[in-house]
């Protein structure tokens, strides 16, 4: 072992010399290839990820947008609603009013017609009267001329009423 | 039995070329059986690198390379010079790591526990990075870059000359150390092993003794798993730290 054995040593440099021939041909461009694979495997996956969230960034964003959107349609919805109610409710009281007004109204003509006929009769009472007043005041000393003329003059008279 | 005849190398097919012995011995040929093990399960998990990690012993190649591009060149080196170097950094760790492990199963002979091997892996080393440096600066700009500078001029020969001497040293102690660990884990466990061995046969309250040196043998033998890890580390970071320095002084 410690005597010199130039054999040993030529196959020790030779063999050493073939290793690294071979590791250089063999070992060394798939180690450099998976690596470079590998970093551009990693950098895919990172940029996927990016891509990824931003994509679901947007979508969130659209989804918000979306909401507000159906917010605004609803709250335009019950608003619309709302108003048409209002009108609708409007409607209905204008009608009842006017229902009321053309009941007041056709119960004041009532009134009216039911005045004239009394109005009416009260004169025909009233010459009646008069007539049965005037004769008895007048009962002796009026004769049947003069009684139907007075008579006529006065309900003259009364007709122009 | 010997313990010194685990480290005798026997020729298994004699070759002998131009008067110089190039026989094919035990230690080559686990050298060979190693290289290949580690060098189809390298091609094999480089192949297999998938963009999610599934596969274990895939993943466990990944963490090895990973440590050896990050900690073992990038730490010492920048920019294209750690696509450059790393393959001769991870090559020299592959190889010396299979080298170290192949010795964990017994009745294997380990490569690198032999001074040969490491020396010509730690000239190989030496030549490599003073080429590199002489390439990278030019032969005077390198000698120049041995010195650090900014010294009066009186010292800057003696500064030389140590410089010099210490970068001498240098493979020297890359080849000592690794042969010294790989061979003296294998010694401990052997001396264990015949200790307890001897001692169970020998005397009474043997059997104590051999149960304590049997269960420290196998102590030993999970510290060399850590301690040939280790030393295949250490071999490629002083390469990487001898290139880094050899390509760019400044640092």
């Amino acid at each position: 072992m410690m005597n010199f054995e130039f054999g040993l040593e030529f196959w020790t440099i030779v063999s050493f010399l073939i290793f690294f021939f071979l590791f250089v041909k063999f070992v060394v461009p798939p180690i450099n290839s998976a690596l470079k694979e590998r970093e551009k495997a990693i950098a895919g996956a990172i940029e996927q990820a990016r891509k990824e969230r931003e994509e679901a960034e947007k979508l969130l964003q659209e989804s918000k947008r979306e909401l507000e959107e159906t917010k605004a349609r609803s709250s335009k919805i019950v608003e619309e609603a709302r108003a048409y109610a209002e009108e609708v409710k409007k409607d209905i009281i204008q009608k009842a009013k006017e229902e009321a007004q053309k009941i007041v109204d056709s119960a004041a003509k009532d009134l009216e017609r039911a005045k004239a006929e009394v109005i009416a009769e009260l004169k025909v009472e009233v010459v009646n009267l008069t007539i049965s007043l005037t004769e008895k005041l007048l009962e002796k000393e009026l004769d049947k001329n003069a009684q139907t003329k007075f008579v006529t003059e006065y309900l003259q008279k009364i007709g122009k009423n | 039995m010997h313990i010194a005849e685990e480290f005798m190398l026997h020729k298994i097919i004699p070759i002998n070329i131009g008067g110089f012995d190039l026989s094919i011995t035990q230690a080559v040929l686990w050298m060979w059986i190693a290289s290949i093990i580690m060098m189809l399960y390298l091609i094999y998990c480089s192949r297999s690198m998938t963009v999610v990690p599934s596969n274990r012993l895939v993943t466990l190649f990944e963490v090895l390379i990973d440590f050896v591009r990050k900690d073992l060149v990038e730490s010492f080196m920048h920019g294209k010079d750690v696509e450059r170097f790393f393959p001769l950094i991870a090559s020299i760790f592959f190889f010396i790591f299979a080298s170290n492990f192949i010795g964990i199963i017994p009745g294997t002979y380990t490569p690198t526990a032999n001074i040969n091997t490491t020396a010509i892996l730690a000239i190989f080393v030496f030549i490599l990075y003073n080429v590199l440096g002489v390439f990278r600066n030019g032969l005077v700009g390198y000698l120049k870059s041995i010195v650090v500078p900014g010294l009066p001029a009186p010292i800057i020969p003696v500064v030389f000359v140590i410089e010099v001497f210490s970068h001498f040293a240098r493979p020297l102690s890359l080849a000592i150390r690794l042969f010294a660990n790989m061979m003296a884990g294998h010694i401990i466990i052997g001396v264990l092993i015949y200790l307890a061995l001897l001692a169970t046969g020998a005397f009474m309250g043997g059997i104590m003794l051999g149960s304590v040196s049997f269960a420290a043998s196998v102590g030993m033998y999970f510290l060399e798993v850590f301690v040939k890890s280790l030393q295949a580390i250490i071999f490629a970071v002083l390469t990487s730290m001898y290139i880094a320095g050899a390509v760019a002084p400044e640092h």
